[in-house]
């Protein structure tokens, strides 16, 4: 368990006044609210210190046994412990009486730390009140492969130890959250269950590239058909096989949309983005004799039209 | 609208602790949208968040009304910013 320097996480001394403490809170607090940084998990994690360093140092108590055991806070808890089984009732009587001051605090809002030096059942004045409402929002991390996202399907899989069968509709984005309602932590006070928000990360292994509902991927186009056209079948991102007219003189680069065979668009049933094939001429480069000698007939043809 | 989606805007405040006034005057202002059933001010639940967000920034943070919609309005362009940043990302690796 790592030790947090309070002052330091507000940037005081040890020497700072009350106000000064107060003061420091509400700048980091303004700075670091989580739901000013809903996306920076250290912005979270230093919020939460700072939660707790204003909880400590805010209350003259707390302060008092926080500056007395400073890094060896664990070495004086124990050794007040052992003073309280050998110096009678009165001490026990005290130490008893500090703890039924911490109130409402919410253990599992705070780090390790400062559960082991003030308890999981001491705490704070709560910071949010909503939170005796509803239950706390819960956030899920979940990967899947791209070939699963084009196709709504149903998956199972376990959160907080609770086992969830969701339907992923087809189309989901990258990076894309959903909310599962009431798959979040228990609410206080008969309040509603949280959220539970999951994050979809795809993983995309195949020669498609996406950018929202449409697929691009490249097609290798031999010279011959590039310079007099001809027939060609590409094959789509569902395996369908798809005949296409190459136009005489096409170049490398050419980029042609077929509509519609895409990706499906998210809940968006029978709608699906574009399909960007992007020739890429591959010019030979193992000649035989006969045919350098053929392009170099060719090239003669060229210098004289 | 089914009825469980609503919430009596008292019954909100007694459970989260705040003042019926500071509801009332939020929606005045335009912060946060109620619904009005026969005489009767609900929250719907899908508002919660928003509506429990901005109690967050007012009551921690000591942000007054105007400054809420500021910021608000603000998360809601990075918001845009980001989704326009997360499609333009996706356009580069064409080019990878």
């Amino acid at each position: 368990m790592e030790f947090i320097d309070y002052y330091k996480v507000l940037g005081l001394t040890k020497s700072a006044s009350e106000a000064d403490i107060k003061k420091a809170y509400r700048k980091l607090a303004r700075k670091l609210h989580p739901d000013l940084n809903p996306d920076d998990k250290e912005a979270n994690v230093k919020f939460q210190q700072l939660n707790e360093a204003n909880t400590v140092l805010s209350n003259p108590e707390n302060r008092k046994k926080y500056d007395k055991y400073g890094k060896d806070w664990e070495r004086g808890e124990e050794y007040e412990k052992y003073q309280q089984q050998n110096q009678g009732q009165q001490r026990q009587q005290h130490a008893n009486s500090g703890q039924q001051s911490y109130g409402n605090y919410e253990g599992e809002d705070f780090s390790d730390f400062f559960s082991s030096m003030f308890g999981q059942s001491g705490g704070r004045q709560s910071q949010r009140s909503q939170q005796q409402f509803r239950g706390q929002d819960l956030n899920a991390q979940l990967s899947i492969d791209i070939t699963e996202v084009s196709k709504t399907h149903k998956k199972e899989f376990t959160v907080n130890g609770k086992n969830i069968r969701i339907t992923i509709p087809a189309g989901i984005e990258d990076q894309q959250t959903i909310k599962i309602k009431g798959f979040g932590n228990e609410g206080t006070n008969n309040g509603p269950k949280g959220d539970l928000y999951i994050t979809f990360s795809i993983v995309n292994n195949t020669p498609f590239k996406r950018v929202g509902n449409d697929l691009y991927v490249d097609y290798d186009l031999d010279l011959y058909t590039a310079i007099l056209g001809g027939d060609i079948t590409v094959t789509d991102f569902e395996s369908n096989k798809l005949k296409l007219k190459v136009t005489a003189g096409t170049q490398s680069g050419t980029k042609i949309r077929l509509k519609g065979k895409g990706f499906p668009v998210y809940k968006k049933d029978d709608q699906f983005g574009d399909l960007y094939v992007t020739y890429v001429v591959k010019i030979p480069t193992q000649l035989t004799e006969k045919e350098k000698e053929l392009f170099n007939e060719l090239a003669q043809l060229s210098k004289i039209n | 609208m089914e009825s469980e989606d609503l919430i009596v805007v008292e019954v909100f405040c007694t459970i989260c602790e705040v003042e019926r006034t500071l509801i009332d005057e939020l929606e005045e202002f335009g912060l946060v949208q109620l619904q009005h059933v026969d005489g009767i001010k609900y929250i719907h639940t899908e508002h919660l968040p928003r509506v429990e967000k901005i109690l967050r920034f007012h009551n921690d943070l000591n942000i007054n009304k105007e400054g809420i919609e500021i910021v608000l309005n603000l998360m809601d362009r990075i918001e845009q910013q980001n989704t326009k940043l997360n499609y333009l990302e996706m356009k580069l690796k064409l080019y990878e």
